[in-house]
């Protein structure tokens, strides 16, 4: 949190009578250095995620084995170039990061969003419905929240078997609960709300009133989360495959990628290197993204990001 | 008090469910023996390893020979500690029982996630309180980087990058192994990132929340020593979200050692239930969890508690409900 200054009457009243659009926030991330860079880091990783097929110059298995543990910026014995070195099959780096890309950043993205449709949805309509169910699903949401997550995802893969799907399966399960507590607090303040009970007064069923009503009225912070949520399941893919129990080969992701480079550490640093660079960007541009967030959605802090448009 | 109870009662509940949960699904895997012995095993070993193991009794009864085998500190034996060749009928002679080897592992798994803890308190809490008491300078930028970058970074990729530029380059550390004081720190220092980084930006901003407060521009229209009017009266008052969020990172830590111990061949706990798991070791994964699984319920369980011991507005409004 920043400095705590308060604004002046006025310049509340402006933000508030005046509805922000998205060229607003679009101006607002502009001034914004640092969190621009985040955005355009993570625009370029989505389009290298989306069009890898394209924009890798190499295929990421395609064995070149006269080309082996070559280091970044070298030229290959038939003339190519090697942004980031080969590992030791001769493959080269920089296709392999962008394919991994694909698989370390569809995992935190698909079970960071099932996790929080699970507990968005369990989460808002315990907090608004209250009595036995909420009960239920609040004890639950504790009884998961205190156990090793981590621990139970090794198991749990150790049980089911490695791979893409079982890794976003195991996510789901194991990180509804944070968005279920959030949003059963943003349910519970929703439900006195003048804007609800006018709701219920003209005839409009809980459903309605909590996905219609409610939910566009309480989804920043829930974005703020899901987008740390994200970066969290990114490591801990990697951290899972790294153990041998997530993705599994020849699929690249970046924490496999790292397991295989660790018996190179001595004379290939760029094997290990690389990847962990790229895990470490993508996690912080989440995080500062989610700052960044946090802050312009927040009604106290954010005339300072409209004030002057 | 009702209070109490009832959470200790929900932990234990919890544990109960999560033991029971590694019991069942380490059966639906398939036959345990067969898992252990490999395919090429012969019918008579197999058999022979069933009958030792009471693999052939009903899965009900198994359970509960299992869960009263708890209650007396039996967790049973391992299937693969000690033996020179395979194991057979002489199981329940030769086997090791499991929680003996987990008990010997869980002083290293101490020892590194207390010298990793030693080391994330005092700085994380200098880090934000130096920058809390410097808004916008440059202390605070980095400050802010450093604890940012301290949550974004993968651990185990950072410990590789250590061992790399320390051991490997420098030669100041053992790349990995237990020993002496010298091979602790790049793997507390590796268990350290994450907390100092969280315990920064929890410090510096409720410092700053506090500094904010009139109390603070008496202290100082007094004429208190600036830095006293920091550590002393802003820091003490900021002490419950920091105490809360210690808490939060020592259950952390234990998991987080699984990572570090492996990359450091730290022979603690986390390191056996890589190893147990990948030799489908069923009795002695179950126990490392169920250890460590306790550990961490506990932890969380006594944190909960010592947070409404230290805050009394929480502790006022239990009594009143």
């Amino acid at each position: 949190m920043p400095d705590t200054a308060t604004p002046k009457l006025e310049e509340i009243k402006d933000t508030r009578d005046v509805r922000i659009t998205t060229v607003d926030y679009a101006r607002a991330i502009l001034k914004d250095k640092v969190t621009l860079l985040a955005v355009v880091f993570l625009l370029a990783l989505v389009i290298f995620t989306i069009g890898a097929n394209v924009l890798a110059p190499f295929p990421p298995t395609g064995l070149n084995l006269r080309d082996s543990l070559l280091p970044p910026f070298s030229w290959g014995a038939n003339g190519e170039f090697y942004l980031f070195g080969t590992d030791e099959l001769g493959r080269d780096m920089f296709s392999r990061l962008i394919y991994g890309a694909r698989v370390s950043v569809s995992v935190g993205v698909l079970g960071a969003s099932i996790s929080a449709l699970v507990g968005v949805f369990t989460g808002l309509t315990a907090g608004f419905k209250g009595g036995m169910y909420e009960d239920i699903v609040m004890r639950l949401v504790d009884g998961m929240l205190s156990l090793p997550s981590l621990l139970v995802a090794l198991f749990v893969l150790f049980v089911l078997g490695g791979g893409f799907l079982n890794l976003i399966l195991v996510f789901s399960i194991l990180h509804w609960m944070v968005f279920a507590r959030l949003s059963r607090g943003l349910a519970l303040e929703a439900r006195s709300s003048t804007y609800v009970q006018a709701a219920r007064a003209l005839g409009a069923t809980d459903m309605r009133i909590i996905f219609y009503h409610i939910l566009p009225n309480v989804i920043a912070p829930i974005l703020v989360l899901l987008t740390l949520e994200i970066a969290i399941l990114i490591l801990s893919e990697a951290s899972l495959s790294f153990l041998g129990f997530g993705v599994q080969p020849p699929d690249p992701s970046w924490g496999l990628m790292i397991a295989d480079g660790r018996e190179h550490i001595r004379s290939a640093w760029w094997l290990v290197a690389f990847p962990g660079i790229a895990i470490f960007l993508t996690a912080l541009s989440l995080n500062l993204v989610a700052n960044w967030l946090r802050a312009v959605t927040d009604p106290v802090q954010r005339w300072r990001w409209f004030a002057n448009g | 008090m009702a209070y109490i109870i009832k959470r200790v009662i929900n932990s234990l509940v919890i544990l109960l469910i999560t033991i029971s949960f590694v019991f069942i699904a380490g059966r639906l895997i398939g036959d345990p023996a067969l898992n252990m012995l490999g395919s090429g095993a012969s019918d008579v070993a197999l058999e022979n390893l069933r009958r030792a193991a009471g693999l052939n009794d009903p899965i009900f009864v198994q359970y509960l020979r299992y869960i009263g085998g708890l209650l007396t500190g039996d967790f049973g034996v391992s299937y693969r500690y000690g033996f020179s060749v395979l194991p057979s009928e002489d199981l329940a002679e030769i086997g090791q029982p499991v929680l003996d080897i987990v008990l010997e592992r869980l002083p290293a798994t101490f020892a590194l996630a207390g010298a990793a803890l030693a080391l994330a308190v005092p700085l994380g809490i200098f880090m934000g309180v130096t920058a809390a008491a410097n808004p916008r300078s440059i202390a605070d930028r980095v400050v802010t980087i450093l604890s940012l970058a301290g949550v974004s970074v993968v651990q185990f990729w950072l410990g590789l990058m250590l061992i790399v530029l320390f051991a490997v380059q420098l030669g100041w550390f053992p790349t990995g192994g237990y020993g002496g004081w010298n091979y602790v720190v790049l793997p507390a220092l590796t268990l350290a990132a994450r907390p100092i980084g969280r315990i920064a930006q929890v410090t510096r901003s409720a410092v700053i929340q506090e500094l904010s407060r009139p109390y603070i521009v008496t202290a100082r229209a007094k004429g208190v020593p600036e830095i006293k009017v920091v550590y002393v009266h802003a820091l003490k008052n900021a002490s419950i979200p920091i105490v809360t969020m210690i808490g939060d990172e020592l259950s952390a830590l234990l998991t987080g050692a699984i990572l570090v111990e492996k990359v450091f061949a730290w022979p603690g706990v986390g390191l056996l239930i890589i190893d147990s798991l990948s030799r489908s070791d069923l009795p002695l994964i179950q126990a490392s969890i169920a250890v460590v699984a306790g550990l961490v319920v506990l932890v969380n369980l006594l944190v909960d508690l010592s947070y409404r011991v230290l805050n009394p507005r929480i502790r006022l409004s239990q009594n009143e409900g």
